[in-house]
This record gives structure tokens, C-alpha cells and sequence, in this order.
């Protein structure tokens, strides 16, 4: 009994589960990639004058809450060799990088920053080149 | 003339009322993920309604019950209680779905935080439900619905490759880079979002609170094998709308401000903003049908008085259940869950509980002390029986696909 108790406290608590890092970066890469295009097709409707403040902001605030959740995902995931914990590192630095450009999208939005629709949507892209970097 | 207008009416507000926050969310992640590949699923749903509603609608009219109270009365209390906590707990859950939606809905309009809006929307919704005739509260939130057609307009706007979508609808494959039990998983979950449980209850109890009879079944036909493939049509639209937009940029949609983003591309503000109307009008009309549908459930299968018909006084209790309803799901939005995956969840949760209302309807459809001279036919019989299968199969297969796909990540 007190085996059994043992043996699914052990798969339980993580020591036999399989490293889930590589999984764990890929998700984020594709999660931020998303809210990147995200923010960019925002950016251009509003440039147009095709979108509302109230709709681009709240689109631009889900999906900066969506890298959030990705950036704390990275920061929690445990790797289980070197390349895998590098692998990982790449990744948040690139997600950090997309969660500030999409605060600066959000700003460009909301008028409070001094760039004009081209510079923003230019950010956005080189973030994008970088995540795909990251996942290659 | 009044005949074909209240025709004209119905099919209109049935149009306008098949669109809810699951449709909605589920057509959008669906056509972001996999194009029109799951086209045929919505079609396979319409068609399923279409059937399950016509024949709750003729035995509410021709016996003069509602479905809780066939099912009461042919399951026993016993296993009819165990239907009854299931469909209950489903239709709380798309409940909170619906009110969730419709605070996340007026974000769009506001920017101000959704949890500020739940208690004001749920207030807004018990307020109507209290105040407001049943026949005013369907048509209205049904007509205003029908804002979304401008999801149809937005797709011929975008001016997408015809051949591209309809390849993709008539040749489904899974997409590169997903898997195929997340292919099966979404498909049990639109298969949820379009043969929802709470539209059936409504569907019955209406005829019950417009009082239908025999003459009414033509009219009752109309609505449902007009409207809801109609309806059908603007959920298409969505996946579309999606497919064109999104799918290209590989953007998954995580939120309901996402899903307005291609009609902005296409129609610019002014569809935007008669996309969040219908979208609101969409989401508020299904808080009214699914709180209604806890009352009615509950009251129903418990022999309370109940109905709009009557004033709150004499169907206090079934008031009361609307009112806790709403308050539970105005608490679980307040604990910050987030309403789009609330919804995910319900369409397919919907999709489990199916199974517990159709059989009973299908064997009362079909009991002659019952229904007489309206009795299923041969070929509603076939096709109830092929349903009965599709449905046992989608319910049966839900809950290991959601644990294979975590939930379709």
C-alpha cells in the first residue's frame, strides 16, 4: 500500500514526468506570434481609420494579457538539460520583447506616444522576425 | 396578411436568435485554426436542431408539455433528476457564458473593465425577464440579432478566394501543424454550440407561453426549418470571416475584440459598431433564453407553477430559480474567469448532456397516446435514429478528447 502511495506521489509530484519545456516554448512562440499579428492588424485599422480606440485598446489589452500568461509559463517551466533551459531562454527574451511591443502598440493607440503608425507597425514586424527566430 | 407577417416574424427572430456567445467564439476559433474544414459540422448541427426543435415544439404544442415535464413523466424521478441536475448545470454554465459575453461586449464599446459591466449586465437581464413580455423579449433581442448578418456582408467585402473556401469546405483536412483528435475535439465542440440544450427547452416552453396548438405547427415548422439554417448561414459567416482574416496570419482567437476585427477591416466603424449591436443583442437575447430555460427546467420538472404568462407572483418560485441563476453566474464572472473559455467549455459540456434530452423527445415524438395524428413520421423516424447515434457518438467521445487535446491548446 504505502508503495503504491509512494509510486503516485512520485509521478504526481513530477520526477517521472517527461520534460515539457520544449512544448511549454513552442506554445508561447506561437501564442506571441499570434498577439503580434494581433496588435499589427489593430495598428493598421486604426492608421485607416477603420477601428474604434475602444475595440483596438481592448484587442491590444487581450493580447497583451495572452502573453502574460505565456511569459509566466516560460518563467515557470523547469528545463531538463542546458540546450532545453537555452532553448527556453531565447524564448522569453523574445516573448519579453513582443510584450513590450505590443505596451508600446497600446500606447500608440491610446495617443500617448510620439511615433506614427509606420514606426509601430515596423516594431511589431522585427518582434515577429524574432519570434519566428526563436522557434526555428 | 397578420399570418404571414407573424410568419415573416418568426423566421426572422429565429435568424436573429440562433447566433449565441458560443457560436460566435466557436465559429471564430474554428475557421482562425482549421479554414472551413469543419464547415460540414455546422451543417450536420443545423440540421440536427432543426430536427430536435420541431419535434420538442409538436409535442409541446399537440400534448401540451414543455420537455422537463416529458421527461418527468417518462423517466420517473429518479432518472429524470439525474437529467434534470445535468441540464441544469449545462445551462448555468452557458448562462454565465452568455452574461459574460455580454460584459465583454460592452468592453468594446466602453473600455472599461468587463467585471464592471457583469452585475449590470445581469441586473439588465433580470430586469427584462421581470418586466417584459415574452413575445416583446423574443422578437426584440431576435430582430436586433440579426445586426449580425453583417459578418455575411464583411465576408463578401473581403472579397475572399470563393474557390479557396469552398474547397476547404468540401474537402476537410486537418490544417499543417494541428492535431487531428484537436480536429475532433473542435468538431464536438461546434456540434455543441449549434445543437445547444437551452434552445430546445425554450423553443418548447415558448409554445407553451404563446400557447400553440395543432394550428400553430405550420408556422412552428416555418421558423425552424427557415430560420435556424439561416442562423446557420451567419455562423458560417463567422468561420469565414475568420478563415480569410485570421488563418494567413496564424492568429488564434483567445478573445471576443478579436472576433470583430475582420468586419472592421471590411466595413471599417460603421460595421463595427453594428457588429458589437448584434453581438450584444446576440449575447443578451441568449441570457434571456437560457435564464428563462433554468426556470423552466427546474419548475417544469418539479410541477411548479410556471411561464411569463403568468405574473411573478403566481410563479414565484420559478422567478426565483431565474434570479439565483443569475446571481451564481454573476459571482463566477466576479471571480475573473474568463468568459471565453466559460464558453468553450459550455458548447462542450452541451454536446454531453445532449443525449438526456433528445432520447426522450424522440420516443415521445414518436408514442401515439401522446402525440395521435402527429406522430413522427418514417423519414423524421430515420433521421431522428441517425441523430441519436451522431449525438451518443459526440457525447461519448467529448470528454477523452478534451483530455487528449487539453482542452484543444
Amino acid at each position: 500500500m504505502l508503495l503504491v502511495v509512494l509510486g503516485a506521489a512520485l509521478v504526481l509530484g513530477g520526477c517521472a514526468t517527461p520534460d515539457r519545456t520544449p512544448r511549454i516554448v513552442d506554445t508561447a512562440l506561437d501564442e506571441a506570434s499570434s498577439a503580434v499579428e494581433v496588435a499589427s492588424l489593430v495598428v493598421g485599422l486604426v492608421a485607416d481609420g477603420r477601428a474604434t480606440r475602444g475595440v483596438a485598446d481592448t484587442a491590444l489589452l487581450d493580447v497583451i494579457d495572452d502573453v502574460g500568461i505565456e511569459q509566466a509559463s516560460l518563467a515557470e517551466a523547469l528545463p531538463a538539460d542546458p540546450r532545453a533551459g537555452a532553448a527556453r531562454d531565447e524564448a522569453a527574451r523574445a516573448v519579453a520583447d513582443a510584450a513590450e511591443a505590443l505596451a508600446h502598440a497600446r500606447a500608440w493607440v491610446a495617443g500617448t506616444s510620439d511615433d506614427d503608425a509606420t514606426t509601430v507597425r515596423e516594431r511589431l514586424d522585427a518582434v515577429a522576425r524574432s519570434l519566428d527566430e526563436a522557434g526555428a | 396578411m397578420k399570418r404571414i407577417l407573424g410568419v415573416a416574424l418568426g423566421v426572422l427572430t429565429a435568424i436573429g436568435g440562433f447566433v449565441d456567445i458560443g457560436d460566435l467564439v466557436t465559429n471564430a476559433v474554428v475557421g482562425a485554426r482549421f479554414g472551413m474544414s469543419l464547415a460540414w459540422v455546422v451543417v450536420v448541427g443545423v440540421v440536427g436542431i432543426c430536427l430536435f426543435a420541431q419535434m420538442s415544439g409538436r409535442v409541446a404544442a399537440v400534448s401540451g408539455r414543455a420537455t422537463f415535464e416529458v421527461i418527468r413523466e417518462r423517466l420517473g424521478p429518479r432518472a429524470g433528476g439525474a437529467n434534470l441536475v445535468a441540464s441544469f448545470l449545462v445551462t448555468m454554465l452557458t448562462l454565465t457564458a452568455e452574461v459574460g459575453g455580454i460584459a465583454l461586449a460592452l468592453q468594446l464599446v466602453s473600455s472599461v473593465e468587463p467585471r464592471l459591466w457583469v452585475p449590470v449586465a445581469a441586473f439588465a437581464v433580470w430586469l427584462v425577464l421581470w418586466r417584459v413580455k415574452f413575445s416583446i423579449l423574443e422578437n426584440v433581442a431576435g430582430l436586433l440579432g440579426l445586426a449580425l448578418v453583417v459578418f455575411a456582408v464583411a465576408l463578401f467585402q473581403l472579397g475572399p478566394d470563393w474557390g479557396e473556401l469552398v474547397d476547404q469546405a468540401l474537402r476537410p483536412r486537418v490544417q499543417a501543424g494541428e492535431a487531428v483528435p484537436t480536429y475532433w475535439y473542435y468538431a464536438v465542440a461546434l456540434f455543441g454550440a449549434a445543437m445547444t440544450p437551452y434552445e430546445v427547452f425554450f423553443f418548447s416552453s415558448g409554445a407553451r407561453e404563446e400557447k400553440w396548438t395543432v394550428q400553430d405547427l405550420s408556422q412552428s415548422r416555418a421558423n425552424v426549418l427557415v430560420g435556424f439554417p439561416l442562423g446557420g448561414l451567419l455562423s458560417l459567416a463567422i468561420a469565414a470571416c475568420a478563415a480569410v482574416v485570421f488563418l494567413p496570419r496564424q492568429i488564434d482567437v483567445t478573445a471576443l475584440s478579436q472576433i470583430t476585427l475582420p468586419v472592421a477591416l471590411a466595413g471599417g466603424k460603421i460595421a463595427l459598431a453594428v457588429v458589437i449591436l448584434g453581438i450584444v443583442a446576440a449575447t443578451f437575447g441568449a441570457a434571456l433564453e437560457t435564464a428563462l430555460s433554468t426556470g423552466y427546467t427546474l419548475a417544469q420538472f418539479l410541477g411548479w407553477s410556471w411561464g411569463k404568462f403568468r405574473r411573478p407572483a403566481q410563479a414565484a418560485r420559478f422567478h426565483t430559480t431565474m434570479i439565483v441563476a443569475l446571481v451564481v453566474g454573476m459571482l463566477v464572472l466576479l471571480t475573473g474567469v474568463d468568459p471565453v473559455k466559460v464558453t468553450e467549455y459550455s458548447v462542450v459540456f452541451s454536446a454531453i448532456a445532449l443525449p438526456l434530452t433528445y432520447l426522450p423527445i424522440l420516443v415521445v415524438a414518436n408514442d401515439r397516446e401522446y402525440m395521435g395524428a402527429h406522430v413522427n413520421g418514417r423519414a423524421t423516424n430515420a433521421l431522428g435514429l441517425v441523430y441519436l447515434v451522431v449525438i451518443l457518438a459526440a457525447s461519448l467521445a467529448a470528454i477523452p478528447l478534451m483530455l487528449m487535446t487539453g482542452a484543444g491548446a
